[in-house]
């Protein structure tokens, strides 16, 4: 078979693929191809897909984002072990030409050599991309045909059907953009704007109902105080304590205080300090007035007086206590001198008594001594006298009756009476003692007194003030103390009344004027505050208008790149459909849906597709494919739109690398398959790889193997054991 | 920016409504024109209609340019096109901003003899006009928002949108000679509603014009907000785009 067609001689064919310590193959493993179409056969895991996942990583250094599961350098090293230091190299032929491209992991590298020159890294992409015409997209794409690129097709679910045809037809970077590409953000923040505002709004308008509530109750209770007018105000709140200083300063003077200062009620807060510091200014003015100055000594004369009359009184009463008690001895016992007389006296009496009594004593000791000598001798005489004694028992028995008279009457009589005298004298005594004790009692009473008189003339302040005379003196004293003071207080009384009306004035614009004053300020700072929000609002409606200007822009963008898609995608499948429509015929052979028909639609801000299939003997048959066609016919339907719209690509690749097509397919697809491929390869290079044994007979049948190259990897052990036929014109 | 100077005079056709629309009859607007160059036929138009940014304050507007002239006009205006004029005639802006930032405070001043009734205010504004004294009986302390609204919502509770819109219509004649219009005249039956004349404001004026480059302006805008200076930002931003749409 023909390898190259001449319109196809321009494009770039594969000539080989070198691949050393990557994946499958450890150690260095050379695919050649010339530019051939080739085939390369296998058991499952013999290396087959190693060679295209190197051809990618060669050309692009990396892979689909999601063919990648685990990390890109445990993906890459040599499944058998040993080195991971990938490297590889591509060779393409155009004609005389070459283009080798090297890529290096260890090194980090990457080359393009062409035309003589080499140039790394991006020079080289730049360099390769602008030979192949083509990138990674592109190329996984439309050079390398594996079938898992068509499995969205096959899924239920319009998103993942409508997801596989956008890689199909190259479109998920536009589809990645539309899903991107929103406006919502910006409306929302928009109306998150406006919804600020509103919020804003509605709160200090709820806030200003309440104020405005409380307001009108405190000017109500304000008014009632009967303040009106420009009293409701701040600078009313002034004037009326400064009126209320005034007055006070006037009073001050009235009663003789010192008139004092009282901070300016300038605000709210600072009428609460004037309004205590005129509370303390009424006590000062209370104290400090002359009336409370004269008023403490006229109290303090008042009690003194009340306190000398009191005394007085006392000393009065005690000295006159003792007067009496004098008195009523003398009444008892006579006078105090004839008592003392009659003590005299009857001391004399005792005297003589006692003398008496002594006589009696002596006499009878006399007498007795006289009858002892009578007793005893008889006397003839009188021992005195000597004269004779006549009768001497006659002298004795009346010696005797003598001292018998003696002791039984007289000296009892005269002890009786001594004793009486006795007892006499003792109450005399004692009754003088009582004279004593009272005329004592009373000179200490009268002296107390005469102490009381002179302390009375001093506080009266008088002279030769007679005892008499000092209970009136007192008495008058203290009525025109009591008289002066009842006049001071009654001065006092004025005063406090006067005080007592700053007070009240005080109270009432405490209790009256500064709640409602409060809160009028509170409305103020509301009002102050609402008109800065409204400010501020000015510049949240101009943010939320940009934001509605950026949700339009985006909108707007958004629907050019969908028209953009939309075109672009009805274009490449316009372009594509004879092609598929030729190959669905092929390879599905559908005894009643003979036509496939893939189109777009742009629907609610997003393209979708319809994959269809009809029949054109039927007017209105179409169905859409996956509802009509067994998994078999879709997958090679799906595979028909692939290969035509890989075949439409326009690059500088003049190959297709087909990894297992006949995946899903029965033997006839497969058969179909085969021609498809062989018809594929009469215009451009094809690499066909598979594991599938009867589509290589279904190849070598359809004539394949001439003039195309042949890799069959008979086993893998650690490294693919191949072998290779190159055809008879390249062995040539 | 530009110079924001008063008209020598104003006629005006003052409306009071507690709508949300203003009409004024043709005998009204041909009222206001005038062929001097300096004297301003102005809508004076004061709203009670429930919406909180709207109500209680003056939307000034020069009638000449605030009509369509064709037949088809029916010589109503509603809030928004109000709004929408005034953003558009900076000429009036001088106006504007004397009423604006004098009203509250002047309507405080008054209020009680405005409750008490119309003829009893006329009275006392006359004789404050007369003896040169209606400028001391308007406190220089701000009024709250709230408390305006309260002021214009007592005086129309307490004598009915009818017998209000003449008490305000007075007011704002008043009010307008503290800008310097030393004559004014208030028609009760006729039309204009007002008249105030003989400017004098080099004499009252307290309005300060500056001129600078939008990139100043714009930095000056920063700087005072950076402050916290609210209400200069609020006054300047509100000229600046006054004057970039003029």
């Amino acid at each position: 078979m023909s390898s190259k067609t001449a319109g196809e001689s321009k494009r770039w064919r594969l000539a080989s693929v070198t691949v050393v310590d990557f994946r499958g193959v450890l150690g260095s493993q050379l695919f050649e191809f010339n530019g051939h179409p080739a085939l390369i056969w296998g058991n499952n895991g013999v290396g087959k897909s190693t060679l295209a996942l190197a051809l990618e990583w060669i050309l692009f250094g990396a892979f689909p984002s999601n063919a990648l599961a685990a990390p890109k350098d445990a993906f890459m090293s040599p499944v058998g072990g040993g080195s991971k230091v990938c490297k590889g190299e591509v060779v393409f032929v155009l004609e005389e030409k070459r283009l080798i491209a090297r890529r290096d992991a260890a090194a980090n590298t990457f080359q393009v050599e062409f035309d003589d020159k080499k140039v790394h890294d991006n020079q080289a992409r730049v360099l390769l991309e602008d030979q192949l015409g083509l990138d990674m997209d592109t190329f996984v794409r439309a050079v390398l045909l594996q079938q898992s690129k068509i499995r969205g097709l096959l899924l239920d679910d319009v998103k993942d059907r409508n997801k596989a045809l956008d890689r199909l037809l190259g479109m998920d970077a536009a589809e990645a953009m539309l899903e991107n590409i929103k406006p919502k953000p910006f409306k929302d923040a928009a109306k998150s704007w406006r919804e600020n505002i509103e919020s804003t709004e509605a709160h200090y308008q709820s806030q200003a109902e309440l104020l405005e509530k409380r307001f009108n109750e405190a000017q109500q209770e304000a008014r009632a105080n009967k303040f009106l007018g420009r009293d409701l105000s701040g600078a009313g709140l002034t004037l009326l304590y400064a009126g209320l200083g005034r007055d006070l300063g006037k009073i001050a003077g009235k009663y003789g205080a010192d008139a004092p200062q009282l901070p300016p009620a300038d605000t709210v807060a600072g009428a609460k300090k004037t309004s205590a510091a005129l509370a303390k200014a009424l006590n000062q003015i209370r104290l400090g007035a002359e009336l409370q100055k004269k008023l403490a000594p006229i109290g303090k004369r008042l009690a003194a007086l009340q306190a000398a009359g009191e005394e007085w009184a006392e000393l009065v009463e005690q000295r006159d206590e003792a007067q009496k008690d004098l008195d009523g001895i003398g009444k008892h016992h006579g006078d105090v001198k004839a008592v003392a007389t009659r003590r005299a006296e009857l001391e004399q009496e005792l005297t003589r008594l006692k003398q008496q009594l002594r006589s009696a004593s002596e006499l009878r000791t006399l007498l007795v001594q006289a009858r002892v000598c009578f007793e005893g001798d008889i006397v003839d005489a009188c021992p005195v006298c000597e004269q004779g004694i006549a009768q001497p028992k006659k002298v004795l028995r009346s010696i005797g009756e003598r001292i018998e008279g003696l002791t039984t009457k007289s000296v009892r009589e005269i002890e009786k009476a001594l004793e009486k005298a006795r007892t006499s004298h003792v109450d005399l005594c004692e009754t003088e003692k009582k004279f004593q004790t009272a005329q004592t009692a009373l000179a200490e009473a009268q002296k107390q007194l005469e102490a009381g008189r002179k302390t009375t003339m001093k506080l009266l302040e008088v002279d030769g003030l007679i005892e008499s005379k000092v209970s009136s003196e007192l008495t008058k004293a203290l009525a025109d103390v009591t008289k002066q003071r009842a006049e001071l207080s009654k001065g006092v009384e004025t005063m406090e009344e006067d005080l007592e009306a700053i007070s009240e004035r005080d109270r009432a614009v405490r209790d009256g004027l500064v709640p409602f004053l409060e809160c009028r300020e509170a409305v103020e700072g509301h009002e102050r505050e609402w008109k800065k929000a409204k400010n501020s609002y000015a510049d949240a409606e101009k943010k939320a208008s940009e934001m509605d200007d950026r949700a339009t822009q985006v909108e707007n963008i958004k629907k050019a790149i969908l028209a953009a898609k939309d075109e672009i995608a009805s274009e490449t499948l316009g372009k594509a459909g004879p092609r598929a429509q030729k190959l669905y015929e092929k390879l599905v052979q559908h005894p009643l849906f003979d036509r496939l028909d893939v189109k777009t639609a742009v629907k609610a801000n997003k393209v979708d597709y319809s994959f269809e299939v009809s029949s054109s003997a039927v007017n209105k048959s179409a169905r859409e494919a996956r509802l009509v066609l067994s998994d078999g016919q879709l997958t090679a339907a799906a595979l028909a739109l692939f290969y035509a719209l890989a075949e439409a690509g326009q690059h500088g690749l003049d190959l297709l690398y087909i990894d297992d097509p006949t995946q899903n397919l029965d033997h006839a697809r497969k058969e179909a398959m085969a021609k498809v491929v062989v018809d594929l390869a009469s215009r451009k290079q094809i690499v066909v790889s598979t594991q599938d044994e009867d589509f290589v007979v279904l190849l070598r049948d359809a004539g394949f193997e001439n003039g195309c190259v042949v890799h069959h990897i008979e086993q893998w052990d650690r490294r693919p054991t191949v072998s290779t036929t190159m055809p008879k014109t390249s062995q040539a | 920016m530009t110079a924001r100077r008063f008209p020598k005079a104003l006629r005006i056709e003052s409306k009071f409504t507690t709508g949300t629309t203003i009409a004024i009859p043709q005998r009204e607007r041909e009222a206001l024109v005038t062929k001097d160059q300096d004297v301003v036929g102005v809508i004076a138009a004061l709203f009670w209609s429930g919406k909180r940014d709207v109500d209680g304050r003056w939307f000034i507007v020069d009638a000449a340019e605030s009509f369509r002239s064709g037949p088809g006009d029916a010589g109503s205006l509603a809030v928004q096109d109000l709004q929408r004029i005034e953003k558009g005639q900076a000429w009036l802006a001088a106006v504007r901003d004397h009423v604006e930032q004098t009203w509250p405070r002047f309507l405080r001043a008054f209020r009680d003899e405005a409750l008490v009734g119309h003829e009893a205010l006329c009275t006392e504004l006359r004789e404050l006009k007369r003896v040169g004294r209606l400028r001391e009986r308007v406190a220089e302390d701000p009024v709250l928002e709230l408390e305006h609204r309260n002021g214009v919502r007592e005086i129309v509770d307490s004598h009915g949108a009818a017998i209000a819109g003449h008490i305000f219509q007075d007011l704002l004649a008043y009010l307008l000679t503290l800008a310097g219009y030393a004559r004014v005249q208030i028609n009760p039956i006729g039309v204009p509603d007002i008249v105030v004349s003989e400017f004098r404001g080099d004499l009252t004026s307290n309005v300060v014009t500056l001129t600078l480059t939008r990139e100043h302006a714009d930095r000056l805008v920063q700087l005072c907000q950076a402050a916290g200076e609210d209400d200069l930002v609020e006054a300047l931003k509100r000229d600046f785009d006054r004057d970039r749409k003029s």
